[in-house]
């Protein structure tokens, strides 16, 4: 089933001399349940590409189409009850409100919902799968970068979003770190039937996931399906 | 060194925003204290004109002696300077019909006695004579140049009117004459009046010319209502204040802090020291969040081999520099907002003869201010580097608090709504910048609280004093200028008076000197009066009161005391205006006649008490008067044989602090500082058979012709020996004039201050907000609506101003009893019972919360309008 659609999205910041072309023609379908990389060096537009997924920044042309809603054409507010409820982010700097601890950083987007009461058996499930259930009182500052992106892996779960966005989710740990959250976020791909879509610039990370998009120059130039299951890499060659 | 200064200017500009915040943290602190500073130079300066213009500009008398000449020849010299001298020769006195001194001024005499002539010439010849109106209307002489004038069995020509001395400085001292240098004199007593560089300390510069002259302090006598404002104590006297107060059985604090106060101005520097506390707070909160974001720069400089003392010079540079852009613009702002309050309200009440001073900028103060904010940022950039010296290198670089948090509380389990959770927790995190904020939205709530429960205070305080010690209780006062029972004005011219179409409450005094009983233990202060303290030797009784009434408290044998008492006669009039002093008990003339009760007028220490004696409400007090108005001098000696006297023994109904229509020519009546008993003038008539009144006080009716009325006046007590007319409306319309302007003065400081401290709110609050962008940019992209950020910062605003309500509540509460401590103890303020209307209040409170919430909801907006992923990225 198509859960996302991307047809012919381009992106311009600046005007004039300082235009700056971040995305060029972008067109991509994503099945449900599938674990997809984006790769590319540095500027190639992968993140820009992520943030007009995530509707956090807009395109200059082209749609984007999550669950059959073209989500540019969403108004302010229905965009971010939209994004609430059918995204999920998963950030390079975990991003986790430093005042909350564990378990509240995982429900805070539950809570943002008037009316939906917080599925505190799915969040427990949660924090147990992903090895924090101990750590639940524990505050941001007070955990390590793997278990601080455990918990931003938790908290893009706890919606049940349509889909996963990770933008270098591994891109501030160590490799046994790593192994440790590509394992979390195949695992809940595979528990959880959910669609991530993962930002890398780490060839060798990125051949873990089922499907990887190329992208060079904000388009994307290739793309290569899983050949063996996934699990297959493990860590140490990075 | 060179480089420090080279990174901290690099921080500044590379973190402009935090630099900005700071920046105007700084020029809001100052343009307040600086502000305010010269509010209060200026308004001491405006007293120090008007005590001038009341009292004279003069500073020090002195007897003309051999030793003092040479100031005269030599106004420069070492430690003193003296601007200006005059020179006074009192050539002769009579004492009938009126007491009148013949006094010959030089023209620097009549500059700093604020005399001038204002019609005709100081006379030139022995038979020449200048006086001023007041003199001639109670001589009974025309107001003409030319007019011929009998005094002292001699004729002299009207040459020149002199203007009036200032009305309450009449009361009580002889009428004066102007005559030429070569009156005949048998004895001319010389004095000299000296004026020094106000610029300067003049007890200082006096004390010099004493120890260059060998000048006696004793013969030395100030204008203390001029000289209080131009010195600035000795730090000397500092230890000898202590011991003398440590040494009270009670009151000790009270003597210290009033005495403190008195001597080194602490209404100006106590107020200057508490405002740059805060304002370093404020500061110092602001600055403290700046250091905390980028904590991790001062990690990576300490890698680099940079030590404490390195960091510690670039957080202070980094303050210093952006203090040296902010005071500046601060002083201008506060001196311009200040110079635009005093220019706009100081003279709203003025015209021409009741002349505020001008705006004064006090520059020393500026420069004092400055090294002392320069002082206490050294100090809150050590407290920031005790803090960065708790931290590991790694601990900084990782922006860690070294804090562990205790176990935490799981809010989603127990409630479904985390952003109230999250507005609490956000409020809480920065202990130190919540209590800054907390601070600068109550301060300016409390400082305009206390300035408006003061100011009602000060308002009563005035129109009480003026009433009673400066004696302007009505616009005309008729009274004996007598020392002897039986001059009164006889109840028929007081019947005549009273007659007059232009004149209203007119109220009689009776007069009778008389002596009270005291067991020994009821005296609670024996050393009030100088001839009981027996150990201080330069407490000494008044010469004249010991030799004329034998001292005005003397032991008996048994140890008891006979303490001497001024005894009233008042109409039901002011009996019942005696209200406004009342200590305890109650004032009722009608209860009074019929009971026979009376009211006593307590002494007061130093301190606002009036415990001095036990006497009490419900209790009697023996009160011993001469037989009748008609005895020899010796009899008021109260030593002669009891047929001499009469004693009556009264029900005290009421104690007051003061008394109305003083008679100041027998032991004398001030602030005070003398016993008195108040009865109706139909009691005294009664008790003792007191004939006539020794003065009259009326007022005159709106629309009335003054100069008519004097001269109606003056016609029915024309024959009555010694009887003067004191003319006050001019005095009291001036004072008048003068508390309203003081009044629009305080308010507007204290509006000023309000508005500055909400400036520095927005400024504070604002940051804050804006210093959680990430945390709100992570809010946003978990999907927060823009409408429900909005709430949770409108929940957020209304926080901090219910927070700072009850915190400026309390502190309130606080400053409060402290103000009324200084208003009862150390200002002795009559009566402060008013307390802040409740729609003051109620305003004051909406105030906080419109500005707390304006403050939270304006940046969130830009927040609202921003770019999440910007937000996101925002370190």
């Amino acid at each position: 089933m198509k859960i996302l659609e991307l047809k012919h999205v381009s992106k311009v910041y600046g005007a004039g001399e300082n235009a700056v072309e971040a995305l060029r023609d972008v067109s991509l379908t994503v099945e449900a349940g599938e674990f997809t990389a984006l790769v590319g060096t540095s500027g190639s537009g992968k993140t820009t590409l992520l943030n007009m997924i995530g509707g956090l920044d807009v395109p200059t042309e082209g749609e984007v189409i999550i669950r059959n809603h073209n989500i540019a054409s969403l108004k302010r507010r229905e965009l971010t009850i939209f994004r609430r409820r059918n995204l999920g982010f998963v950030f390079q700097n975990y991003s986790l409100m430093p005042v909350l601890n564990v378990y509240d950083n995982v429900a805070l987007p539950v809570s943002f919902d008037k009316g939906k009461h917080i599925d505190h058996d799915y969040i427990k499930r949660l924090l147990q799968d992903l090895g924090l259930w101990d750590k639940r009182r524990k505050y941001p500052e007070e955990l390590s970068g793997g278990q601080q992106q455990r918990t931003a892996i938790a908290r893009a779960l706890a919606n049940k979003p349509a889909v996963i966005l990770a933008d270098e989710p591994t891109g501030n740990l160590d490799s046994r770190t790593t192994a440790d959250v590509m394992g979390v976020l195949r695992e809940s791909s595979r528990k959880y039937n959910q669609t991530i879509l993962l930002v890398t610039h780490n060839e060798i990370l990125a051949q873990s996931c089922q499907r990887l998009i190329h992208m060079e120059d904000g388009q994307i130039v290739g793309e290569e399906f899983e050949e063996t299951p996934a699990g297959r890499w493990d860590g140490e060659t990075v | 060194m060179r480089n420090i200064i080279r990174l901290s200017l690099h921080y500044i500009r590379h973190y402009k925003k935090q630099a900005v915040t700071i920046l105007f943290s700084i020029i809001l602190s100052m343009a307040l204290v600086t502000g305010i500073s010269s509010l209060l130079y200026s308004k001491e300066q405006s007293s120090l004109e008007k005590a001038g213009e009341q009292y004279g500009s003069w500073h020090f008398l002195l007897p003309m002696t051999p030793e003092a000449e040479p100031l005269v020849k030599n106004p420069r010299g070492r430690g003193y300077e003296v601007e200006k001298s005059g020179m006074a020769v009192v050539k002769d006195m009579i004492s009938d019909p009126y007491a009148i001194r013949f006094v010959y001024a030089d023209t620097g005499y009549l500059e700093l006695r604020n005399r001038t002539v204002e019609e005709g010439n100081y006379p030139e010849s022995s038979d020449e004579i200048a006086m001023s109106r007041y003199a001639l209307n109670n001589i009974r002489a025309e107001v003409h140049i030319g007019e011929s004038i009998h005094l002292g069995g001699r004729e002299y020509t009207l040459s020149g009117i002199l203007t009036e001395q200032w009305a309450s400085e009449q009361d009580g001292n002889a009428i004066e004459a102007f005559v030429c240098r070569d009156f005949p004199s048998e004895s001319p007593e010389e004095y000299l009046y000296l004026e020094f560089d106000e610029n300067r300390d003049v007890v200082s510069q006096m004390k010099a010319c004493m120890k260059a002259y060998h000048l006696k302090e004793a013969q030395i006598k100030n204008n203390s209502e001029v000289v209080r404002y131009l010195t600035n104590g000795d730090i000397r006297v500092i230890p000898h204040i202590i011991r003398t107060g440590l040494l009270l059985p009670e009151g000790k604090f009270t003597y210290i802090l009033a005495n403190l106060y008195q001597e080194f101005h602490l209404e100006i520097h106590g107020t200057i020291f508490l405002l740059g506390i805060f304002s370093i707070f404020i500061i110092y909160s602001i600055f403290n969040v700046s250091v905390t974001k980028r904590i991790s720069q001062y990690g990576i400089l300490r890698t680099l081999g940079i030590g404490d003392g390195g960091i510690a010079g670039l957080v202070v540079t980094e303050l210093w520099s952006l203090f040296f852009i902010g005071y500046p613009l601060g002083c201008l702002l506060g001196n311009g907002a200040a110079w635009f309050l005093y220019g706009k309200y100081g003279r709203l009440f003025t015209e021409a003869d009741a002349a505020v001073g001008g705006f004064v900028i006090h520059w020393k103060a500026i420069a004092d201010i400055a090294v002392y904010v320069l002082v206490l940022m050294v100090f809150s950039a050590f407290l920031i580097l005790r803090r960065i010296r708790k931290l590991t290198i790694i601990q900084m670089m990782k922006k860690e608090s070294r804090k562990r948090k205790k176990r935490s509380v799981i809010y989603s389990l127990h409630t479904s709504g985390l952003t109230g959770v999250l507005t609490k927790k956000f409020m809480f995190s920065r202990k130190g910048a919540f209590a800054g904020i907390l601070v600068s939205l109550s301060l300016g709530g409390i400082i305009f609280l206390g300035t408006t429960y003061v100011v009602r205070n000060t308002k009563i305080n005035n129109e009480l004093t003026m009433k009673s010690d400066d004696g302007l209780a009505s616009d005309y006062r008729i009274y004996e200028e007598s020392s002897r029972l039986d001059d009164v004005i006889p109840e028929s011219a007081a019947a005549l008076i009273k007659e007059i179409g232009g004149l209203s409450n007119v109220f009689p005094v009776s007069y009778m000197l008389g002596e009270i009983p005291l067991e020994e233990d009821r005296l609670k202060w024996k050393t009030i009066y100088a001839e009981l303290d027996y150990e201080d030797e330069s407490h000494r009784p008044d010469p004249v009161v010991i030799e004329r009434y034998n001292g005005e408290a003397v032991q008996e044998a048994d140890g008891s005391y006979k303490i001497k008492t001024n005894v009233y006669g008042y109409d039901d009039g002011m009996l019942s205006g005696l209200n406004e002093y009342i200590l305890d008990g109650v004032i009722s003339p009608k209860e009074m006649k019929e009971k026979n009760t009376v009211a006593v007028q307590m002494l007061m220490d130093g301190q606002g008490n009036y415990n001095g004696m036990d006497l009490h409400v419900g209790g009697t007090v023996r009160v011993k008067v001469p037989v009748s108005q008609d005895v020899p001098d010796e009899v008021l000696r109260f030593q002669e044989g009891g047929e001499w006297y009469q004693e009556k023994e009264f029900t005290i109904s009421a104690l007051v602090s003061r008394s109305m229509g003083k008679n100041q020519y027998f032991i004398g009546d001030s602030d005070g500082a003398n016993l008195g008993i108040i009865m109706s003038n139909e009691q005294m008539q009664q008790n003792f058979g007191v004939q006539g009144y020794t003065s009259i006080s009326a007022d005159k009716k709106e629309g009335a012709d003054g100069e008519a009325v004097k001269k109606e006046i003056l016609r029915c007590t024309s024959g009555i020996p010694r009887c003067l007319l004191q003319d006050y409306t001019t005095a009291i319309d001036r004072q008048n004039r003068f508390l309203e302007q003081k009044m629009v003065f305080f308010y507007g400081i204290a509006v000023i201050l309000l508005l500055i401290s909400l400036f520095h709110i927005m400024n504070s609050i604002s940051y804050l907000v804006i210093s959680r962008r990430r945390e709100f940019g992570i809010l946003r992209a978990m999907g927060i609506t823009d409408s429900g950020f909005m709430k949770m910062m409108v929940r957020e605003g209304v926080r901090y101003g219910i927070y700072a309500n009850l915190f400026m509540l309390l502190m309130y509460v606080a400053v409060r009893k402290i103000l009324l401590y200084f208003m009862v103890h150390i200002n002795l303020f009559l009566s402060p019972h008013e307390e802040v209307p409740f729609s003051v209040l109620a305003v004051v409170l909406a105030v906080n919360l419109l500005v707390s919430l304006t403050a939270v909801i304006l940046p969130a907006r830009t927040i609202v309008l921003g770019n999440v992923i910007e937000e996101i990225g925002e370190q």
